[in-house]
């Protein structure tokens, strides 16, 4: 497999944390040579060197399809069983006391991937709370990743091997429909989420403020100060009674001395200071 | 925790099996339905039964359906895993009494995710790993 040099690798590091703030760190070469050359046979560039030539020169297709590339994860539905146990047992509970006024519930998916998550949350809303069912509930998914990633999450369509991960089978045929080889999710649960391109590094103001906030595993790639940034960020869109839920690796460690750690039906949350 | 192993593969028992390792747990196994009937009442029902579709003798939703029927035992937990992948046979084995259904091939990591769903995340079987 074509590998790329050191040189090409300090341009894709300097773009990757020019415009999405992520610290490649080292030793990733033998990955980052193996999703370029993905990149490379999609847009039919015929080597990583012309790629990343065109990535400096600014060509937005190709700065476009290597972002994505870059920073698409591995995800699953019902991805770890200890944070949705929480959000079934606890925290859905908990907001739907608190909000049971207004009857409205805001969610936000900070890096939603191919979708899997946003429609995991809508699911066990469907499934497990009917009492939502004449609540305004959104669930806001966004991704750095703008094409394949949200295409994809918007279409709601998967593979047998995707449903088959983490997505409990009287779910499947409840909210899915078998399409061929692959299962597409019903209109309902796909307009329970809106989709959006959101840069972590640049949260526009007007995306509200959220009742439970996930963002799973996307802290890692960042340096301490951009980490610290987000947070920030985050917790302003954090209502004031609401959830903020992290990877099961990511600790905040004083990087934002507002948000407090709890432990929550077996999972790690993290709330405004006297929230609880 | 009593587990029954069904399928008319000695090699997808073993790999099943394997998934169990260091769990807390009696494994038995059986090679078609039948058999895992007999399994079943002889060992004084179980709390777990994963079990093929396809098999001689006795079919697994023949199987599945028997044991609703009457089986005169606490009903298990049951995890169907099979290469039947259409839609009208998930919902078959469901409403059969299945409470999980996996495609095959599968990875250990997947069906022990499973197992915590439908089973709970403190089972005592995740909590105790055998001395």
């Amino acid at each position: 497999m074509p590998s790329i040099t050191t040189g090409e690798l300090n341009l894709l590091k300097d773009f990757l944390y020019r415009t999405a703030g992520i610290d490649l760190g080292e030793g990733k070469e033998y990955l980052v040579s193996a999703r370029l050359n993905e990149v490379c046979r999609t847009l039919q560039i015929s080597s990583i060197s012309n790629l990343i030539g065109q990535l400096h020169r600014g060509k937005k297709a190709v700065s476009v399809a290597v972002l994505e590339a870059m920073t698409t994860n591995e995800t699953s539905f019902f991805r770890d069983a200890g944070p949705f146990g929480a959000i079934t047992t606890d925290i859905l509970p908990d907001l739907i006391e608190k909000n049971r006024s207004k009857k409205q519930l805001n969610i936000w998916c900070a890096a939603c991937s191919t979708g899997q998550e946003p429609y995991s949350l809508a699911m066990t809303i469907r499934d497990r709370f009917p009492e939502l069912n004449n609540w305004r509930v959104k669930i806001l998914a966004t991704d750095i990743a703008e094409g394949k990633v949200l295409e994809k999450a918007r279409a709601g369509t998967y593979t047998q091997l995707e449903v088959s991960r983490g997505l409990p089978a009287p779910l499947l045929i409840k909210y899915f429909k078998q399409k061929g080889r692959d299962w597409e999710i019903s209109q309902d649960i796909r307009d329970m989420v809106t989709f959006k391109k959101v840069n972590l590094l640049e949260i526009p103001a007007f995306l509200g403020t959220f009742d439970l906030l996930l963002c799973r595993n996307v802290l890692i790639y960042f340096d301490n100060p951009t980490k610290q940034r987000i947070l920030g960020s985050l917790q302003k869109h954090l209502c004031p009674q609401g959830y903020l839920i992290l990877g099961g690796s990511e600790l905040l460690l004083g990087l934002n001395q507002k948000l407090q750690r709890y432990s929550v039906g077996g999972a790690t949350c993290y709330r405004h200071e006297g929230a609880a | 925790m009593k587990v029954l192993i069904v399928d008319d593969s000695r090699f997808v028992r073993k790999v099943i099996r394997k998934c169990f390792d260091g769990l807390d747990v009696n494994l038995r196994e059986a090679a078609d339905g039948k058999d895992a009937l007999e399994n079943f009442r002889s060992m004084g029902g179980c709390d777990l039964i994963l079990t093929d579709w396809n098999m001689p003798v006795m079919d697994g939703l023949e199987f599945v359906q028997e044991l609703a029927r009457d089986s005169g035992f606490p009903a298990p937990k049951i995890v169907m895993i099979t290469t039947e992948n259409e839609q009208f046979k998930i919902v078959q084995a469901i409403e059969a009494g299945c409470d999980d259904y996996m495609m095959k091939p599968f990875q250990p990591d997947e069906l022990l995710n499973r197992l915590r769903n439908i089973l709970g995340p403190d089972h005592e079987m995740f909590s105790k790993a055998r001395a």
